[in-house]
């Protein structure tokens, strides 16, 4: 008979008549690494609320240490040890790092008096715990992602916490912080600490989970061993149904060799990198990869005139050009998917239909009055050919799920019938299903003659869908690794 | 970008309004005379209004639209009175042109100022404020410059013997901004701006050139409310119209213009000028209530609006 911490049995919960969470089980073991996964809206963070208490299940009941609760509330739930780190971190950006760790035993003294040499104590004791080694009075907005994170975590652990819950916590990492807070992992575990890993990344889940659970429309498809799960079942059991993907990349039916470069960089440098040569061919798919900070997407931004460049040579088609601004770049037929869909690629609530059409507005102006009909033709055209899933384009663009919202993305920008496309994380937060979906359209894109280049730290999909790959490592161009080179074990080699 | 909601809603308080005071006031409210004097008051307020919502609406605000006006106005009386004392029609137009670039340069320096050195609007716009007002001080050495009597006619003056000059001023400048605003694609930009300015620079659209217009039609929209009320006041002073300032943001607001930017149409505003003036004209006929209290209840009003609103987003999510 197994001992498990955590048993929620026949969890409910619906929003209005929507059901997020219909009879799910859900059940950790003691002192594993259980690992939760599901698309987006498939109702994982559903049930962590109910867990944590912060938003109780309609029916259904949590079983913790042994003791059955008909719901919990979040201070129930932190007095029984669980802590859960969220997605966007709950550390104070405007606070030390010394106040951030210090502030749960502050708070809950008594005492009104701000005691520093106190505090100090506390935080370095905090820090002991995990090993860490953070300059205490640097403020925490300063830090990396990852920092924040430890910080997070680090509060969590010294409030007694035996079950900890990471929420994605990997999605803004790099590979070597991605390690370290695995070695955290195991660390804690080690001590007795469970933990509930939610994710969407496969590899990682093999690396470190003990178990699965997986989630799909509010109802929890399977639980088992991680090691018994092959790939394909986990795909089958994440998206419903099997997902082909034509491994054959079939370059030489693609790439044009008899043409001059579609994008030809010589010696390019700008604000974080250096030195940068490069070409790629109509119909070739060119990687650039490299971890956070390696000049990845300020290469990318920089080919897409948002940061001005600071030397060196570009060329389109064989002829040299000059890229001073966003137009300029969209003049020469280069079109950027930025790599923060949220910020920089889409106007939220502004609808799919104004999200798609405004870069062509020249397009749908007659005698400088803009045509709505003429807007949503065009709009209703790309919706069709990409694929986005929605009733209704007039609606705002952040009704989409993730995945949905970048093919609007992609297709604001096909939509200037661009000659080099570029992609910066195109898949990051896009569901397995739509992820596909994106390759699939890359592929045909690339097909008819388009240059691709995808910038991506996803060093599988960089093995996927590239014909070759250049590698950056801090601010240069490191290495190219070409086609028959590019598996993911020479990538992890040379991106480190 | 929602459309004409705001408008219809404004449109409905008008007409509840009109039929509330015809009933409660009867002929005292409901005369021609009355309607003339709200045609021609609400004007010089109704222009900065809406240039102040341009800039509302890139996610901005323009505090210094008074000033601007008041800056455009006494250089205006100035340059008449040293080239056309007796009302040559030439130097009054040459004081005109010079007036409306005034308007454009103050706008320009605002837009500058929030686009280029990225001071925070609410700040630059308060800073200019103060820099035009004591410009106009020192311009008027602190006393009030009268206009030249040629000049007084212009807001006098009755289009078909009815409706006062500045009234259709008023509502052709409306249809203009409206048709700018609402059908092409620099009033989309600028709404796109407001909603996300970074994502508007990665999409190509020149954040600089759009807030920067925006704030130079305010300008300019200021400086033809300053010539206005250089005509029908007959003279012109550093702090005139110094409440204005609060109820061209009331406007806006009321208007549909969202303070965080991204949201507002130029009819709706339109029909808020009118809303306002007729509130304030309907409080005239009222002998017990002291216009003291009229800066109070604005208060109110933009507060009351803003809580209504906030809990209707609320709701919707």
């Amino acid at each position: 008979m197994p001992d498990y911490i955590l048993n929620c049995k026949g969890i409910c919960k619906s929003f209005g008549g929507v059901h997020a969470l219909r009879n799910v089980d859900l059940r950790v073991q003691r002192g594993e690494v259980h690992c939760l996964a599901g698309e987006n809206g498939c109702g994982k963070s559903t049930i962590i609320k109910a867990i944590s208490g912060f938003q109780p299940q309609d029916s259904g009941t949590i079983e913790f240490n042994g003791v059955t609760y008909k719901s919990l509330s979040p201070v129930l739930s932190i007095d029984l040890g669980i802590q859960v780190i969220y997605q966007d971190l709950s550390v104070f950006p405007n606070l030390t790092v010394q106040e951030n760790l210090a502030i749960n035993t502050v708070l809950s003294h008594k005492t009104k008096i701000y005691n520093h040499r106190q505090q100090r104590e506390i935080a370095k004791k905090v820090m002991e715990t995990l090993n860490l080694n953070l300059d205490l009075d640097v403020r925490v907005e300063q830090l990396p992602v990852a920092s924040k994170q430890l910080i997070a975590i680090a509060r969590a652990l010294y409030a007694k916490a035996n079950f900890l819950i990471l929420d994605e916590p990997t999605t803004a990492l790099t590979r070597k912080e991605v390690d370290r807070l695995f070695e955290l992992i195991r660390g804690l575990k080690e001590k007795g600490m469970t933990v509930l890993f939610v994710s969407h990344k496969l590899d990682e889940m093999y690396e470190i989970s003990d178990s699965i659970t997986i989630m799909r429309s509010g109802e929890a498809v399977y639980t088992g061993e991680m090691k018994t799960l092959s790939e394909d079942d986990f795909t089958r059991y994440m998206t419903g149904h099997d997902i082909a993907f034509d491994t054959n990349k079939n370059p030489e039916g693609r790439i044009r060799k008899d043409v001059p470069p579609a994008l030809e960089v010589s010696d390019l440098s700008g604000p974080g990198f250096r030195h940068v040569s490069f070409s790629v061919q109509p119909g070739e798919i060119l990687g650039i990869t490299g971890q956070l900070g390696s000049g990845r997407s300020e290469l990318c931004n920089t080919l897409f005139g948002i940061t001005k460049s600071e030397g060196g040579k570009i060329s389109r088609d064989g002829k040299e050009t000059s890229i001073h601004s966003v137009n300029d770049a969209i003049q020469n037929g280069i079109a950027l998917v930025p790599e923060d869909r949220l910020t920089e690629g889409l106007f939220l609530p502004v609808s799919i239909m104004e999200n798609i059409t405004l870069v062509n507005y020249k397009d749908f102006t007659h005698s400088g009055i803009l045509s709505q009909s003429a807007q949503e033709s065009n709009s209703s055209e790309w919706v069709k050919e990409i694929h986005v899933k929605t009733d209704d384009h007039l609606l705002p663009v952040q009704t989409l799920s993730g995945g949905n919202q970048q093919k609007v993305v992609l297709a604001k920008w096909l939509s200037t019938k661009p000659k080099v496309l570029i992609l910066n994380g195109p898949t990051v937060g896009v569901d397995i299903g739509a992820k596909y979906d994106i390759y699939q359209h890359l592929r045909d894109l690339a097909s008819s003659g388009m240059a691709v280049i995808v910038a991506s730290d996803d060093l599988a999909e960089v093995v996927r869908l590239c014909d070759r790959s250049i590698v950056m490592r801090s601010g240069v161009m490191s290495s190219e690794i070409p086609g028959e080179e590019l598996t993911a074990e020479n990538l992890t080699k040379a991106i480190m | 970008m929602r459309r004409n909601n705001d408008f219809i809603r404004m449109l409905m308080i008008l007409a509840v309004l009109l039929i509330f005071a015809g009933i409660t006031r009867g002929s005292a409210f409901m005369s021609v005379l009355n309607f003339q004097t709200i045609g021609k008051q609400l004007t010089e307020y109704g222009l900065m209004a809406m240039g102040l919502s341009l800039a509302m609406i890139t996610g901005g605000i323009d505090l210094s639209t008074v000033y601007i006006a008041n800056l455009c106005g006494a250089s205006a009386a100035l340059i008449m009175k040293s080239i056309a004392p007796h009302g040559e029609i030439s130097g009054i137009l040459i004081a005109c042109v010079v007036a409306l670039v005034i308007g454009l340069v103050c706008g320009g320096l605002n837009g500058f100022l929030v686009s280029v050195v990225k001071v925070p609007p609410m700040l630059a716009t308060l800073g200019t404020y103060e820099l035009f007002y004591g410009i106009t001080i020192v311009l008027s050495n602190g006393k009030s410059i009268t206009s030249i009597s040629a000049f007084k006619k212009f807001a006098s003056t009755m289009v078909f013997g009815v409706v006062p000059l500045p009234f259709v001023i008023f509502v052709v400048a409306a249809i203009i901004l409206s048709v700018i605003i609402g059908m092409t694609p620099f009033g989309r930009r600028l709404h796109l701006v407001g909603v996300n300015s970074k994502a508007a620079a990665f999409s190509g659209i020149n954040n600089v050139r759009v807030i920067t217009a925006a704030y130079m039609i305010s300008g300019l929209l200021a400086a033809v409310a300053g010539l206005i009320s250089l005509s029908r006041v007959a003279s012109v002073k550093a702090d005139f119209g110094s409440s204005y300032v609060m109820m061209t943001i009331l406007i806006a607001v009321l208007g549909g213009c969202d303070p965080d930017g991204g949201s507002g149409e130029i009819p709706g505003v339109a029909v808020a000028v009118i809303v306002l003036q007729v509130i304030s004209a309907y409080l005239n006929t009222i002998s017990w209530i002291n216009n003291y209290y009229r800066q109070a209840l604005y208060g109110l009003l933009l507060l009351g609006f803003m809580t209504y609103k906030y809990f209707r987003v609320k709701k919707r999510r």
